[in-house]
């Protein structure tokens, strides 16, 4: 048996030393090459950059294709490609390009983004390039800006394909429930009725699943003839229409069962749930989900009949427009070659292929009306619906703060995806863009930062601090053996000096002097504004996502920290007992901690789904007993229960605490027990008295790593709820996040990061202070 | 306190416990071997609790690591090969110069050593997104962005918390044998990695466990550096994963390529299991 | 071999303690000389000073006519053996021993020197030449089998060995010690000192030594230097300090059981007046100015005498057998007494005796702790 264990090991190690000698050839390999690829020779070198997102790798493929294509009819010129992933990495990535100053020759643009990256002056204005009237002109005006609106002004991308929506519907469903299927000029009350028919079918079928993205709920409004921004593009919700219909959506969710299903919370893609065939319509979507849709098998395979229907009408017909363009870099270095890949990109042959595959409306008239796209054959068959729509479509414009669909989407998720009170979303959403508009940030001009300036100073500080520093080490009598043995101790620990002082000091430094400014984070350090101490009056008197963060962090460090530990503690305790099998099950209770991470991050998605997820599988049973229902941890009930799904998580990982107090546990002398014992303390008696008090200096050093740990959750929440529904489960951290990354406002990001160093250090001194003893000098040489 | 509780009621909270712990991931195991009808059926009619995997689909593995990225395979093997590389650097790196800066502050004298190490304890209680940002800003300034540098460099300037840890255990090793070691005309340096080093065995594997599993698993740090699929590491890759394959019809590929991620882990704990309990065999000390 | 030079050195620590008084001494080119003293006395940092490893105060130290005082440990010529080894758990016995050598070899290895036929032969010549040594000190401790252990596998007294061998390998002019043996067992501790005895008449090495066990001090030291609170009670040959200790303090720390104290006063009679006693003084101390002042008389001096002349009335506590002697603990009025005395029958505890010291055995000593004795006239 030994020797098994040994032959394994030795094959492990093995293992993992090859590993690691190929990982490093082949990262070093791949370095290399890219400090040695300077000079592409005398071939002009274009780069274009775009997500494959709906699309996946078919729509990855398409691009690989045509960009091959170009190259071949034009020889001299070299496309190098760069895909991120989906759009969220696309966009982090491209405004890194842009601040480095090395954008992307073409890439992709979306239109919401529009007027940020003019504004910004990333992107070249694109009239001339192409022929306009040859496309729709609704998809090509979502690209026009003209400083302060969308929809009109200079074009600063070309649509390369759009999408109207629509429902997807089971025709086999609605043939089973006796519904007649739906008309292209159907209306909502068709639509609810059908809904409920099916629903009847019961067997786990459900009538429909509704999105409320923030651009398909405007379209939603749209049908009712109501929108939430008036003509001027400001926000307006007086119209009672609005309400009515948002609270007529949310009682069809929450007021009825099985008429709607709530998928979309769970992370889940609710066009993936039409595939299993127990859905009668699902959307709006538009076109891209055509192309997974065409693998339902036809109905003498096991499948169904599929087909798509347009956005039912209410007093109106309505339909939104989703589209994608390809910009142009105004910078680049060849901008006749990068203008006539653009041309290729949106001309007739690509836009052709690109319509077989299914995935989008071409944007070229021509080639939409053209078989290319319209082909009754292939499912669905009702494609001249999707273009008779971009008659009554418009592309729902947003504000250009790129916060405000943000943040409309989550005050609506409150209402939509928990079913929480519409009136008070609504107020609540009302009023939080009404103070930002107030707010000094969003008006006036500010005054550069004073960059220059700063930098003076700090190179005038850093010689006095270091004149004064030598001046300490000259001075002073020692004796030579002394000097020696410092500049010794100077020299070793040099190390984490150098590192205090760039990695530490330096950035802390650096972030509160950007918390004291306004700046994308797009262009360069010189764009940044000084707005003084504005961000943190916003931060503190205005916003209320900042106060919905701090409430779910302290719900959760309130939570996670007693709870863990305590857990942890009595972990350790049960596992300190010399029995046998002891060491496999200090292995399985340690085991889970070490897979912390994004891995863990998606297992517990699946462990807390509401419907059929591993817990409420398990649970179900045993509350229904009580006649109770387990909860919808990141749904419904995500207000209360969102929070404590983090700490149940966070239980299964306390391995590593569990590890500590039992290595504390192993310290104390037997004999302080065993005196104890004969003493006549019972069990619980020992623990107060003998065990707790010898591990104090243990608890309170797990306590406060759990405590700093707990403030800095951000991978399970980023994963699992990206901090909704609403705000429900967004973490301080993720905040942050959002504001940097997302939102382009370094700067109150910045004051948002010292808020919470002041926070952590505050209460680790409030701490350390009520329990006195912790640091101990022993083993220091006098 | 040893239990003197009788065997059976011990094993029972014990047991219920490990189950709990373990069942998830073995759960997480089945469902990647299910067809993918299996895992759509059981996703969503809750009836998964099936024990043992019927019908083992190894396949799904060899088919999640081929979709992961662009390209097929090279997307996964890319992913594989960055993570390595970063997490062996930074163990090294960070045992290194721990280790070197924890000698200082526990064997040498010098002015200002004390001030040094409380303002080294305080500074474990950083929040890392403090000095996010301007990191961030800085290492793009220096064109690291979109590399692997940014998230090996700084551990070769010495972690608190293993500085402070070396530093505890040194401090126990006996003043003699440094002292023996100045007479034998040992400089700091080769102080440090002669003896030191080889005496502090178990805090190094200590070290080397815990920084291995946090960089293997840090996702933080390389999705705001790391954008393309080419330098991304598993983490990265696996959520981007994620996003693509969300859908009910593919659980059973994002759980099997899970599952291939934490391998590693798994590995390396039941490996460095032994070690954290061997102690520490010196006889230099008296007794 | 070398001898060391002390000249006005004194140490205070950087928190304003001073350990070691001002002191002057002078060890001889081959001298065993033992510090001696209750723990905190000064002794290990005197040593140390001599080492390197403190920082002199005040004074110089000179080690063969060179003042060392900013010479570091190292370039000082000297080899230490610590209370716990101090052996490098990681290095074979070989290893230890030839650790200190390898540091001081003049070629060591470098990429250079590997292309030189020269200097590859002289680095050839230096190590077997360091391996030469590293046997003969083994040989010469007895410890040549266990050169290819590890620390770990040897027992205390192996250890200790090694630890002594690795000094030995140095060739040093002086040997410092401190304390090695306070980690072994009794008997191994005898045993050890007997080796350490020997090694110093083959050698003829100056060695410096330092221990708290009085008795250690005496087998071991051609002079011992008795140290109190930083300051040197007395520097002399073993037997002159047992015989002639400096002051109370010296009398009291030095032998086995402590000597026996009675505070009292001479009177105009040469008497000496202690609880209600009235005792003769012995004729070399008749001349003794009157006063207060201090005997003291060893448990082998005290005789059981049948006769009350000069005698103290006491009553036999407890008896501890010895093998070849007794130690009597006896109550009297001036106090509890120590009497060592050959074995005999017919003692009992309880019983009431006289004992009377003898008179040779008699010290006289101002009074005071730290009381400076009497001389004879």
């Amino acid at each position: 048996m030994r020797l098994v264990t040994s032959i394994v090991r030795w094959i492990v190690l093995g293992c993992a030393v090859l590993l690691t000698v190929w990982a490093f050839g082949r990262v070093g390999y791949r370095e290399l090459s890219r400090v040695f690829s300077g000079g592409a020779g005398d071939s002009i070198e274009l780069v274009v950059m775009h997500w494959s997102g709906g699309g996946g790798q078919q729509e990855d493929q398409i691009v690989e294709d045509t960009l091959s294509a170009f190259e071949r009819e034009h020889p001299g010129i070299v496309v190098r490609r760069i895909n991120p992933g989906d759009s969220g990495q696309y966009f982090t990535k491209l405004q890194t390009m842009m601040a480095a100053g090395e954008p992307p020759d073409v890439f992709y643009m979306d239109f919401e983004r529009i007027p940020t990256f003019a504004s910004a002056g990333q992107l070249a204005p694109l009239d001339e390039a192409i022929a306009v009237e040859e496309y729709f002109t609704p998809a090509v005006d979502a690209f026009r800006f003209d400083g302060t609106r969308q929809g009109r002004g200079t074009l600063y991308g070309i649509p390369k394909d759009f999408t109207t929506v629509g429902f997807y519907y089971n025709a086999s469903l609605f043939r089973r429930a006796g519904v007649p299927l739906p008309e292209d000029d159907w209306t909502w009350d068709d639509f609810i009725t059908a809904a409920r028919r099916i629903a009847e079918l019961g067997d786990g079928v459900r009538g429909a699943e509704i999105v409320t993205w923030p651009w398909i709920v405007r379209a939603l409004l749209w049908t009712e003839g109501v929108d939430i921004l008036d003509a001027e593009g400001e926000l307006d919700l007086s119209d009672p229409r609005i309400a009515s219909t948002l609270e007529r959506l949310r009682a069809w969710r929450f007021d009825e069962e099985n008429t709607l299903l709530g998928a979309e919370a769970e992370g889940l893609d609710p066009s993936s749930l039409f595939l299993t065939g127990r859905l009668g319509m699902v959307g709006p979507f538009g076109r891209w989900v055509v192309p997974s849709f065409r693998s339902i098998p036809p109905v003498d395979e096991g499948g169904f009949d599929w087909n798509f229907a347009p956005l039912p009408r209410g007093s109106e017909q309505a339909n939104v427009i989703a589209t994608v363009a390809w910009g142009m870099s105004p910078t680049s270095p060849h901008p006749e070659a990068a203008q006539r890949l653009l041309a290729w990109l949106v001309g007739r042959e690509t836009q052709e292929s690109q319509s077989r595959l299914g995935l989008a409306i071409p944007t070229l008239r021509s080639v939409a009306y053209s078989d290319a796209f319209i082909d009754a054959e292939v499912a669905p068959s009702n494609d001249r619906a999707y273009l008779d729509a971009v008659e009554h479509a418009r592309v729902a414009v947003w504000p250009t703060d790129p916060e405000f669909s943000t943040q409309f989407g989550r005050w609506m998720d409150l209402t939509l995806r928990t079913g929480r009170d519409l009136d008070s979303s609504l107020s609540g959403f009302g009023g939080w863009w009404r103070d930002k508009q107030a707010s000094p940030l969003a008006n006036r001009d500010f005054p550069a930062m004073p960059w220059s300036i700063i930098v003076i100073i700090s190179v005038v500080l850093l010689f006095v601090l270091g004149f004064f520093a030598v001046a300490v080490a000259r001075g002073g009598r020692l004796s030579t053996a002394r000097r020696a043995e410092e500049r010794a101790g100077y020299l070793l620990a040099m190390p984490w000096l150098i590192g205090l002082v760039l990695l530490l000091a330096g950035p802390i430094v650096l972030s509160f002097l950007l918390s004291m400014t306004r700046w994308n984070g797009l262009g360069p350090l010189g764009t940044a504004e000084y707005v003084g101490f504005a961000n943190y009056h916003r931060i503190f008197v205005e916003d209320t996502t900042f106060r919905e963060s701090l409430r779910v962090t302290a719900y959760y460090v309130l939570l996670a920290v007693p709870l863990g530990q305590a857990f942890a503690l009595g972990a350790a305790l049960l596992l300190n007992a010399r029995l046998r099998g002891v060491e496999f099950f200090r292995a399985a209770w340690y085991l889970p901690s070490v897979l912390a991470g994004v891995g863990m991050s998606v297992l517990f998605l699946w462990v807390f789904k509401s419907d059929g997820g591993l817990l409420n599988t398990l649970l179900d049973p045993v509350l229904g007993l009580f006649g109770l229902e387990p909860p919808e941890w990141f749904n419904r009930d995500a207000r209360l229960f969102g929070v404590p799904a983090f700490a149940l998580m966070n239980l299964w990982l306390i391995g590593g605490s569990m590890m500590i107090y039992l290595a504390g546990l192993r310290n104390i002398p037997e004999e302080l027990n065993e005196a104890a014992s004969i003493d006549g303390a019972r069990a619980w008696r020992r623990f107060r008295s003998v065990t707790l008090p010898m591990l104090g200096p243990i608890v309170l050093f797990n306590g406060i790593m759990a405590l700093i740990g707990s403030f800095q959750v951000f991978t399970q929440a980023f994963i699992m709820t990206s901090g909704g529904p609403g705000d429900d489960t967004r973490f301080y951290v993720l905040y942050l996040y959002n504001k940097a990354f997302d939102f382009y406002d370094m700067g109150y990001a910045s004051a948002l990061a010292w808020i919470l160093l002041v926070v952590v250090l505050l209460l680790t001194g409030l701490v350390l202070r009520t329990s006195g003893r912790f640091v101990h000098y022993e083993g220091l040489r006098q | 306190m040893r239990s003197s509780r009788s065997n059976p009621v011990w094993y029972l909270p014990v047991s219920i416990g490990a189950l709990l712990m373990l069942f998830p991931i073995w759960w997480m195991l089945v469902v990647s071997l299910k067809t993918e009808a299996d895992a759509k059926q059981s996703m969503s009619s809750g009836e998964m609790l099936q024990v043992l995997p019927g019908n083992p689909q190894w396949g799904n593995y060899a088919q999640a690591v081929s979709e992961v990225g662009t390209e097929p395979v090279t997307g996964f093997l890319d992913a594989l090969a960055n993570s390595i590389v970063v997490t062996v650097l930074v163990v090294a790196a960070t045992i290194l110069s721990s280790s070197l800066v924890a000698t200082a502050f526990a064997r040498i004298r010098f002015r200002g050593r004390n001030g040094f190490f409380i303002l080294m304890l305080a500074t474990m209680m950083l929040p890392a997104q403090v000095t996010m940002i301007p990191l961030f800003l800085f290492f793009r300034s220096l064109g690291w962005v979109d590399t692997l540098l940014p998230l090996v460099v700084p551990a070769f300037f010495g972690s608190a918390f293993f500085i402070f840890m070396y530093r505890q255990f040194i401090a126990q090793i006996p003043e003699s044998l440094f002292e023996a070691a100045r007479i034998d005309r040992c400089g700091w340096f080769e102080i440090w990695w002669r003896i030191v080093l080889p005496l502090s065995r178990p805090v190094t594997a200590i070290t080397a466990v815990f920084t291995f599993i946090f960089v293997w698993n840090d996702f933080m740090t390389p999705l705001i550096y790391l954008h393309s699929e080419e330098q991304a590491t598993i983490a990265v890759a696996l959520n981007s994963f994620r996003t693509q394959f969300s859908g009910i019809e593919d659980v059973h590929l994002l759980m099997a390529l899970s599952v291939v991620t934490m391998v590693p882990c798994i590995v390396l704990f039941f490996a460095a299991q032994r070690h954290f309990i061997e102690g520490l065999g010196s006889g230099a000390v008296k007794g | 071999m070398a001898n060391v030079q002390l000249q006005q050195v004194g140490k205070t620590y950087d928190g304003g303690v001073r350990a070691v008084e001002t002191m002057d001494l002078s060890i001889a080119d081959g001298e065993f000389l033992v510090l001696v003293g209750p723990s905190g006395c000064g002794k290990s940092t005197t040593l140390r000073m001599i080492a390197g490893l403190e920082e002199v105060t005040d004074g110089t130290i000179s080690i063969d006519g060179r003042v060392v005082n900013d010479v570091h440990p190292s370039e000082r010529d000297i080899a230490m053996v610590f209370q716990n080894y101090a052996l490098y758990p990681h290095m074979t016995v070989a290893g230890n021993l030839s650790f200190g050598l390898e540091r001081r070899r003049r070629h060591p290895s470098r990429l250079r020197g590997l292309f030189d036929a020269g200097y590859r032969s002289a680095r050839r010549e230096e190590l077997r030449s360091i391996r030469e040594r590293v046997e003969k000190a083994a040989r010469m401790l007895g410890i040549e089998a266990l050169l290819g252990r590890h620390p770990r596998e040897l027992s205390g007294g192996q250890r200790q060995r090694v630890a002594l061998g690795r000094a030995l390998v140095r060739d040093p002019k002086a040997f410092l010690f401190d304390e090695p043996l306070s980690n072994l067992d009794a008997k191994l501790r005898v045993e050890m000192r007997t080796e350490l005895r020997i090694l110093h008449r083959q050698l003829g090495a100056t060695m410096i030594y330092v221990t708290h066990d009085q008795e250690e001090a005496m087998t071991l030291g051609d002079r011992l230097v008795v140290m109190h609170d930083g300051i040197v009670q007395q520097v002399d040959t073993p037997d002159r300090v047992y015989r002639e200790p400096a002051n109370r303090f010296v009398a009291s720390f030095v032998g086995t059981p402590t000597m026996n104290f009675f505070e009292g006063s001479v009177d105009s009679a040469a008497r000496f007046q202690v609880a209600g006693l009235s005792l003769s003084l012995p004729a070399a101390h008749r001349s003794t100015p009157a006063g207060p002042c201090t005997i003291g008389v060893r448990p082998d001096a005290l005789e059981l005498v049948s006769d009350s002349e000069n005698a103290i009335p006491c009553s036999i506590e407890t008896i501890e057998f010895l093998g070849d002697r007794i130690d009597l603990i006896l109550n009297s009025d001036v106090g509890r007494l120590v009497c060592r005395t050959a074995p005999r029958s017919g003692l009992a505890e309880g019983d009431a005796v006289l004992l009377r010291p003898t008179e040779a055995g008699v010290h006289l000593f101002e009074p005071g702790p730290d009381g400076a004795r009497r001389s004879k006239s």
